[in-house]
C-alpha cells in the first residue's frame, strides 16, 4: 500500500523530469547566468571585470534605454487593448455565424502562421512612399497627402503596435472562440427564456463565464508585449531615431552591436523583473475579478 | 496492470530520448541569414575542390593537401570581390591545388555582419577571413593578438609596394600597422542625373556647400526630389562633410577619445548642415534600400545620390563609360577656411578583409594569398571596378577607370568614416539619433547633448 502511494507520487515527476530538465537548462540556468553577467563588464574579448551595480546605474542613466521602456509601455497598453478587444470581438462574431465560420477562422488565423519577416516586408512595401506603396496610393486617391508612416516619429510606434497586434489577433480569437463555444447551452437557453437580449447575454452571462480565460489571456498579452522584438526590429530597426526602440531591441543591440554583454544582461534582468511585476499585478486584479464573477 | 506499467516505462524512456535528440551537436548551420531588405540577403557558398583537375606545373608553391578557408564577407553574393574571388579560387584549384576550397558566407547588411563577427569572436570562433572595419571592437581583437599583421605578410610576399597608398593604409591601426587588405580603390562622389539638373535650369555642378543647397532648392522647386538617400553610414558622411573641410580628421579624432564634444562649434555646424540638407531627401528615406534608390536616380526621380566608385558597374554602360544621363562631382568646399581641397575626400579601400592570426600561420594560406594578389588587380579591372593595387596591364582599363585610378593614386590623405572611428557604443547612438536630427525631431543642440551624454558614458 505504501509502495503504491509512493509510486503514485513519483510517477508524475518522472514524466515531468525531461521537460523540467530542458526548462531548467534553457530558461532557469540562463537567467541565473544573466544575473551573474549583469555585475560584470565584458565585451566578449579578454577577461570579465567585476563592476558591481554599475551596469544597472548606467542603463537607467541612458536616455535611449528610458525611451525604450516608455515605448514598450505604450506597446504593452496599446497591443493588449487591440488584441483583447479585436480578438474577443471576432470570436463573438464567429460564434454567432454558421456559414463560412470555419473558413473565416482559418483566414483570421493566417497572420499567426506567416513569419514576422514576411509580414514586415509586405507592410514595409505597402507603406513605402518612394516607390509608392498601396497605402500612400490610397491616401492620394482620397485627396490626402501621403504620410511616410514608418519614417515619421509620430506614427512609427503606432504602426509597430498595430502590426504586432495584427500578427497575434488570430491566436487570441481562437482561444476566446473555443471558450465561448464551451459554454453550456442550457445556461444560454435559460438566459434567453429569462428575456436576455444579445448585449446582456454577452455582458452578463457569457463574458463573466469565461473570465478565467480572459485573465489568462491578459497575462499572456502583458508578458508577450513587454518582450516584443521582431516587428520593431525588422520593420524599423528601432527607428526612426529611437521612436520604435523597445527594451528587447535595445538589449539586443547593446549585446551584439555594442558588445556590452554586462549592460545587456542588466537589461535582461530588468525585463524579467518588469514582466514578473506586470504579470503579478494582472493576476491580482484577475483573481479579484474571478471572485466577483 | 502490468501492461500499464510497461507502457508507462516505455513512455518515460521515449520522453527522455527526445530530450537528448534536442541537444544536438554544435555544428554550425548552413549560413542562411535572413535580414530586412532585398540587398541584405546572405548566402553561403562552398567552393568544392575539383578533385578531377590536375595541379599542373603552375610555378606557384603549394602543399597539395586539403585546405579550407572559412570567410565571412560583408558583401553581396554577386559583388566585385566575390566575382573575382570565385574566379581566383577556380583558377587556383585547376592550376595549383585541386584540394583547396573556400567556405564563403556573404552577409551584405553591415549591422548583421558585424553582429555575427562580434558574437563569433566572443565565443572564440573567429573565421579564417572576415570583413570589417578598424573600429574600437577591432582594436580589442588586435590587442589580443587575434589578427594577422597584413603589412608583414605583404612584405613577405613581396607585394607591399604594389598597392596604392590609400588602399594600403586605409586598413591600418593608429600606430601605422597594416591590419587588413583593401578590396578596391574607392573614391566617393555625388552621382547626379544630368536631365534633372537641366530641367531645373542648373548649368554647373556645385563647388561649395551653399551652392549645393541652392541646387537642391532649385530641383525641389522644379518638382523633383533633390537627393536620394538610404542607409545609416551614408547619413554620417553628410554629417562629416563640414568638419572634414574645416579641420581634416582632427575633430573626429578628438571626438573619438573625448577631447572634443559634439556640442563644440564644429559639431553644431555639422548638425545644422545635415538638418538643412535633410529636407531635400526623399520621403520615407529611412526605410529605403540602395538598389531602388540607384535605379530611381538613373530614371530621373532623384537629382543626386552620394556614393562611391563601387557603383561604377551600375552607372556605366556596356563599354564601362558613364551612362549618358549620369555625371559625377566631387565633395564641395565650404568656401571659407577649408584646410583641404577637392581632391581630398572620402577615399578608402572598401571594408577591409582581415585574417586571423592562427590562419595566417598556415603555409597553404600564404600560398593562396600569393596567387590571389598576382591575379586580383587585373580581374578587378576586367569586372569594371578599380583595383587596390597596380594591375599588370593597364590597357584593359576604360578611360573612366584610368581617370579615376589616377585620382586615387594621387590621394595622400583621406577623410575618416565617423561610424568607424567613434567607439561602437557611441556609434550606435550616432546612427540612431542622426536620423532624428535629419527628420527635424531634434535641434542640433539637442542632438549634440545626446551624443555628448553617450560619449561620456562610453569613452573610457
Amino acid at each position: 500500500m505504501k509502495n503504491q502511494k509512493l509510486k503514485k507520487r513519483i510517477m508524475p515527476w518522472l514524466f515531468l523530469a525531461p521537460a523540467l530538465l530542458v526548462y531548467c537548462a534553457v530558461v532557469i540556468f540562463p537567467i541565473i547566468q544573466s544575473i551573474g553577467f549583469s555585475f560584470y563588464d565584458y565585451s566578449g574579448i579578454g577577461a570579465m571585470k567585476f563592476s558591481g551595480i554599475n551596469n544597472y546605474l548606467k542603463i537607467f542613466k541612458n536616455s535611449s534605454f528610458r525611451i525604450a521602456i516608455r515605448n514598450n509601455i505604450w506597446l504593452m497598453l496599446g497591443g493588449t487593448c487591440i488584441q483583447m478587444i479585436v480578438g474577443l470581438g471576432l470570436a463573438i462574431i464567429l460564434s454567432n455565424i454558421r456559414r463560412f465560420a470555419s473558413t473565416l477562422r482559418v483566414v483570421y488565423f493566417v497572420p499567426c502562421i506567416i513569419s514576422s519577416m514576411a509580414i514586415c516586408q509586405i507592410f514595409a512595401k505597402m507603406f513605402s512612399i518612394t516607390p509608392e506603396g498601396v497605402i500612400p496610393g490610397i491616401m492620394k486617391l482620397f485627396g490626402m497627402t501621403p504620410i511616410a508612416f514608418l519614417s515619421d516619429v509620430k506614427w512609427a510606434l503606432a504602426i509597430v503596435i498595430i502590426l504586432d497586434s495584427y500578427k497575434f489577433i488570430g491566436m487570441h480569437m481562437i482561444i476566446f472562440y473555443t471558450a465561448l463555444m464551451d459554454i453550456d447551452e442550457s445556461v444560454v437557453d435559460a438566459a434567453i427564456i429569462d428575456g436576455c437580449g444579445l448585449w446582456k447575454m454577452y455582458t452578463k452571462v457569457k463574458i463573466p463565464m469565461i473570465i478565467n480565460i480572459i485573465v489568462a489571456e491578459l497575462v499572456i498579452l502583458v508578458n508577450g508585449t513587454l518582450k516584443a522584438f521582431d516587428v520593431s526590429y525588422i520593420l524599423t530597426g528601432g527607428g526612426p531615431g529611437t521612436a520604435t526602440e523597445l527594451v528587447a531591441t535595445y538589449m539586443y543591440k547593446t549585446a551584439f552591436t555594442m558588445t556590452k554583454y554586462g549592460q545587456a544582461s542588466a537589461m535582461a534582468v530588468f525585463l524579467a523583473v518588469e514582466s514578473l511585476l506586470a504579470v503579478g499585478i494582472v493576476r491580482l486584479v484577475g483573481n479579484k475579478l474571478q471572485q466577483k464573477y | 496492470m502490468k501492461k500499464r506499467k510497461v507502457s508507462s516505462i516505455l513512455l518515460s524512456l521515449a520522453l527522455a530520448a527526445s530530450l537528448f535528440t534536442g541537444c544536438g551537436g554544435a555544428e554550425p548551420a548552413a549560413g542562411t541569414e535572413t535580414t530586412p531588405d532585398a540587398e541584405t540577403e546572405a548566402a553561403e557558398t562552398e567552393t568544392a575542390p575539383d578533385t578531377e583537375a590536375a595541379a599542373g606545373d603552375s610555378g606557384y608553391k603549394t602543399t597539395g593537401e586539403a585546405y579550407e578557408i572559412h570567410y565571412i564577407a560583408r558583401s553581396n553574393e554577386d559583388g566585385t570581390q566575390m566575382q573575382a574571388l570565385y574566379e581566383i579560387i577556380d583558377m587556383y584549384q585547376k592550376q595549383v591545388n585541386p584540394n583547396f576550397s573556400m567556405n564563403i558566407e556573404c552577409i551584405s547588411d553591415q549591422q548583421t555582419h558585424n553582429q555575427k563577427i562580434r558574437t563569433l569572436a566572443a565565443s572564440d570562433e573567429l573565421p579564417d577571413w572576415w570583413s570589417g572595419d578598424v573600429d574600437s571592437f577591432f582594436y580589442e581583437l588586435w590587442n589580443a593578438g587575434m589578427v594577422a599583421n597584413m603589412g608583414d605578410i605583404f612584405k613577405e610576399l613581396g607585394i607591399y609596394d604594389n598597392f596604392y597608398w590609400c588602399a594600403l593604409n586605409y586598413p591600418s591601426t593608429a600606430d601605422g600597422e597594416i591590419a587588413g587588405m583593401s578590396w578596391n580603390a574607392q573614391g566617393e562622389y555625388f552621382w547626379y542625373n544630368k536631365d534633372v539638373f537641366e530641367a531645373a535650369g542648373i548649368e554647373k555642378t556645385p563647388e561649395t556647400f551653399d551652392e549645393l543647397l541652392e541646387i537642391c532648392q532649385k530641383i525641389q522647386d522644379s518638382g523633383m526630389t533633390p537627393i536620394g538617400m538610404e542607409g545609416q553610414w551614408r547619413l554620417l558622411r553628410y554629417l562629416a562633410f563640414i568638419p572634414w573641410r574645416l579641420s581634416g580628421n582632427d575633430y573626429i579624432d578628438k571626438l573619438a577619445v573625448g577631447e572634443a564634444k559634439y556640442s563644440d562649434e564644429l559639431g553644431i555646424q555639422a548638425a545644422q548642415f545635415i538638418a538643412d540638407i535633410g529636407q531635400y531627401f526623399q520621403e520615407g528615406w529611412t526605410t529605403a534600400d540602395s538598389s531602388t534608390v540607384m535605379e530611381q536616380l538613373k530614371d530621373g526621380q532623384f537629382g543626386m545620390y552620394y556614393s562611391g566608385t563601387w557603383e561604377l558597374p551600375i552607372f556605366s554602360d556596356e563599354n564601362g563609360e558613364l551612362l549618358d544621363n549620369i555625371g559625377m562631382f566631387q565633395l564641395p568646399l565650404t568656401g571659407e577656411g577649408d584646410v583641404n581641397g577637392f581632391a581630398d575626400s572620402f577615399s578608402n579601400g572598401g571594408a577591409p578583409m582581415f585574417i586571423s592570426a592562427e590562419a595566417a600561420k598556415e603555409e597553404e594560406m600564404m600560398n593562396f594569398l600569393a596567387f590571389f594578389w598576382d591575379h586580383y588587380n587585373d580581374l578587378c579591372l576586367e569586372l569594371g571596378y578599380l583595383p587596390p593595387g597596380q594591375p599588370s596591364n593597364i590597357d584593359i582599363a576604360t578611360d573612366l577607370q584610368k581617370e579615376l585610378m589616377e585620382d586615387f593614386a594621387s590621394v595622400t590623405s583621406y577623410a575618416k568614416c565617423w561610424d568607424v572611428v567613434v567607439d561602437v557604443a557611441t556609434s550606435e547612438v550616432l546612427l540612431s539619433e542622426t536620423p532624428n536630427l535629419t527628420l527635424g525631431n531634434l535641434t542640433p543642440e539637442e542632438w549634440a547633448a545626446r551624443l555628448d551624454e553617450a560619449a561620456a558614458m562610453n569613452i573610457e
